[in-house]
């Protein structure tokens, strides 16, 4: 059969899903958490809480400002210690509200399976309803970026949207979080879906999966063969076949323009995590207080999937994975593609933080930039046909024009360049050196 | 160590890369000439081993001088310099005395490459850049060919020059079969097309070289001469003897396709082969020289930036908004 993909571009770097059959395990409460107070891409919120206030699982911690905003909500019962700056996974300091949760050590499963069910009226709802019930939960896009989730499905009234994309590529390697997650949660993740369904009308929707990951598209072609509108679209492996635009091209043949976002070809795309915390949401009238984590890396004995509350130090993992510390060269959060290095091992987990990885020198080591050679290979795999090894070099002269701020604009940063750069240039961190210049004028 | 003092590597994404490198390629590229080298001993002897032992050594050595002498950083072990001096020995006549080698070593290395700002800066091929320098300082040294296995020194012309000087008449006695296998007149390594392409092959395998350069470059050469001959096969020779003699070979599959030097896009390859295929078939039909294959090559390495500017690919997205 011949599989969708993207046609321009990308890569196929070794995949080494090292957790991909073992089922999501649950963590427990760790004995402290850091709450990241802005877990999302927009205007900062407001922390609601001060040192030394009480707090229930549910309650929030801080308030979305405005549409463009996040809340965010308290993961355990506890009590807020301090109110500090602490740096993320991906290396910035941002605020983090820290709780001492009332019961440490407790499984985390026990406290889910206190949560009730509730059976909601799909049909009954309300279009406004289900984006207020989204906007209150705090759901952002879980897949990296962390757009919040009530204003990507709130498009403006001239922009109609006939497909639903649910993004399944997971084209990163090591992650399996969102494997795990179709596999386990397939059901949930279908009602999840018939909510957003709600939203548009005679809305198409579109699972795209990588057929790396068969059980995954067997399960989900099973939990939808009974729905008309919802059809699984396996696709050939391939990176950066998680990126909107890349997707978008592979299960539709549809480009969305420069500068443009999804909206503009009448899509809306959403990460399968988010699908289950939509599910969360109205199911359970659960705020997104915890998420699937991949352990994973090539230092770590045994890898894995974990379901931990956000806000849970990355020194949990490395103690509940028997990570041995002092091979510990890299601590990477996301995929090795794109995933930032982190370098406190108190970091929290946050809504975004799909892999925790641990790797050693051997797997990469950074070296010094050679001279190009003009062979041709980052043009060539670049999935938005940018002329990289031109545009860095003008980046490193200082010489930005409005041509090559074009082409930086519509970098997305997957690094299949640097990755196949045979002169060790870092051609991705020069776009994104680009990318600062541009907003320091701006 | 103590964990807690333990100092994590910050560093911006991708964490991990292909195991290609700079020296790689070259080295791969020049184990891929052993095949046309070791025939080319066997046509030509002791002599060629002599030649190419000189220009390699002469390349590094410049090479290394250099390093001593500006200031910027020049790997001179990473295996480019070491290619320039096989491939311009390749372009030379085994015959050439040492002092031709070591001013054509200079010209490769100096005024070819390290001018420009050293690897990756030049615009055209430092191994042509320095033929083509010796063909127009040095006519006499660059004309006297060795005979094929004669290995006493006897020179002649190459089937080209026979072609040029004597017309098509004279070439009744030559096999395509022999040209093939490289059983003619010619410089080091340019003699042998089968074993040429036998490591061009392995080179596209590997994807260091594109294949449009060189198939379009022979093919245009092929389809020019070949139009040539249909009108008068009295006057032009015919298009299987054009392909298998002189350097077209050689400069298709290893001088048009050096990475530095040829255009970075699919578009402008294209175009490049092309080009380097039309000049080629000029110069050898109508020019004054029996040979064209370097100058159409440089000639093309100077149009190299103007096809990276106006050919790029084709950026994604650009379409009609909605």
């Amino acid at each position: 059969m011949l599989l969708r993909t993207f046609k321009r571009g990308g890569i196929h770097p070794p995949e080494e899903k090292l957790s991909a059959d073992l089922a999501i395990e649950y963590g427990e409460i760790p004995g402290s958490l850091l709450v990241p107070v802005n877990q999302h891409i927009g205007k900062p919120c407001n922390v609601l809480v001060k040192k030394g206030t009480a707090v229930k699982r549910g309650d929030v911690l801080a308030e979305a400002d405005g549409f463009v905003s996040s809340n965010v909500h308290a993961p355990v019962d506890g009590k807020v210690q301090k109110i500090l700056n602490f740096p993320q996974l991906g290396g910035q300091i941002k605020e983090c509200i820290q709780i001492t949760p009332d019961n440490p050590g407790e499984s985390y499963q026990s406290v889910l399976e206190g949560d009730t069910f509730q059976e909601v009226d799909v049909d009954g709802l309300d279009r406004d309803e289900i984006r207020k019930t989204i906007a209150k939960a705090g759901l952002v896009g879980m897949g990296g970026a962390g757009f919040p989730t009530h204003v990507k499905l709130s498009p403006p009234p001239d922009k109609t949207i006939d497909t639903l994309i649910i993004n399944g590529a997971e084209c990163e390697p090591y992650i399996t979080a969102d494997h795990r997650l179709m596999i386990e949660k397939s059901d949930e993740l279908v009602r999840g879906i018939k909510i957003l369904q709600k939203l548009f009308d005679d809305v198409m929707i579109y699972i795209g999966i990588e057929e790396n990951k068969a059980d995954a598209i067997e399960t989900l072609e099973q939990a939808t063969k009974d729905e008309v509108k919802m059809k699984v679209i396996p696709l050939k492996t391939k990176y950066p076949q998680g990126g909107e635009k890349q997707l978008i091209k592979a299960v539709l043949n549809r480009e969305v323009p420069s500068k443009g976002l999804p909206m503009d070809v009448g899509v809306i795309v959403q990460n399968v995590g988010t699908l289950k915390a939509i599910y969360d949401a109205f199911f359970y009238q659960r705020p997104l207080m915890e998420r699937v984590v991949t352990v994973s890396g090539n230092v770590v004995k045994r890898a894995g999937n974990i379901l931990v509350p956000i806000g849970t130090p990355v020194s949990y993992l490395i103690e509940k994975y028997e990570i041995d510390k002092s091979r510990i060269k890299r601590l990477v959060s996301g995929g090795p593609m794109m995933g930032r290095t982190s370098y406190s091992f108190e970091s929290p987990v946050s809504k975004t933080s799909s892999a925790v990885l641990f790797f050693d020198d051997s797997v990469y080591d950074t070296r010094d930039e050679n001279p190009c050679i003009r062979c041709g290979n980052c043009i060539a795999v670049c999935p938005m046909g940018l002329p990289v090894a031109q545009v860095t070099e003008m980046i490193k002269a200082n010489n930005v024009t409005p041509d090559i701020k074009n082409y930086i604009m519509d970098c997305i940063e997957c690094g299949s360049c640097s990755y196949v750069c045979p002169a060790d240039r870092r051609l991705v961190h020069w776009m994104r050196f680009g990318k600062n210049i541009i907003n320091r004028e701006n | 160590m103590d964990a807690s003092k333990q100092l994590l590597v910050m560093d911006s994404s991708p964490q991990g890369r292909v195991t290609e490198s700079t020296s790689k390629i070259m080295n791969t590229v020049s184990l891929t000439l052993i095949p046309a080298l070791a025939v080319s001993v066997w046509v030509f002897g002791w002599d060629a081993v002599r030649v190419l032992a000189l220009t390699s050594v002469f390349c590094v050595g410049f090479e290394w001088l250099l390093s001593k002498w500006v200031s910027y950083k020049i790997d001179y072990m990473d295996g480019s310099a070491l290619l320039t001096g096989i491939l311009l020995a390749m372009n030379l006549p085994s015959s050439s005395p040492w002092w031709l080698i070591l001013i054509g070593s200079l010209v490769a290395i100096g005024l070819g490459k390290q001018v420009f700002g050293g690897l990756g800066q030049n615009i055209f091929n430092p191994v042509l850049v320095s033929r083509t320098f010796l063909i127009i300082s040095f006519p006499v040294e660059l004309s006297l060919w060795p005979k094929p296995f004669a290995y006493d020194g006897s020179t002649g012309a190459t089937p080209l020059g026979v072609l040029k000087t004597e017309g098509v008449g004279a070439l009744s006695g030559t096999s395509i079969g022999d040209l093939a296998m490289g059983q003619m007149g010619g410089s080091v390594g340019e003699i042998s097309a089968l074993t040429l392409l036998l490591g061009a092959a392995y080179l596209i395998y590997k994807q260091y070289i594109a294949w449009e350069v060189p198939a379009l470059f022979i093919g245009t050469v092929f389809v020019f001469t070949g139009i040539f001959y249909l009108i008068d096969p009295t006057t032009y020779a015919d298009p299987v003897f054009h392909m298998f003699t002189g350097g077209l070979f050689i400069g298709a599959l290893y001088m048009a396709t050096d990475m530095v030097t040829s255009p970075l896009t699919k578009k402008g390859r294209i175009v490049f082969g092309i080009g380097c295929g039309f000049f080629t078939a000029v110069i050898r039909l109508f020019g004054s020289y029996p040979e064209g294959v370097s100058f159409a090559i440089v000639l093309m390495n100077g149009f190299v930036p103007l096809l990276d500017k106006y050919l790029p690919d084709k950026k994604f997205g650009m379409v009609k908004n909605g």
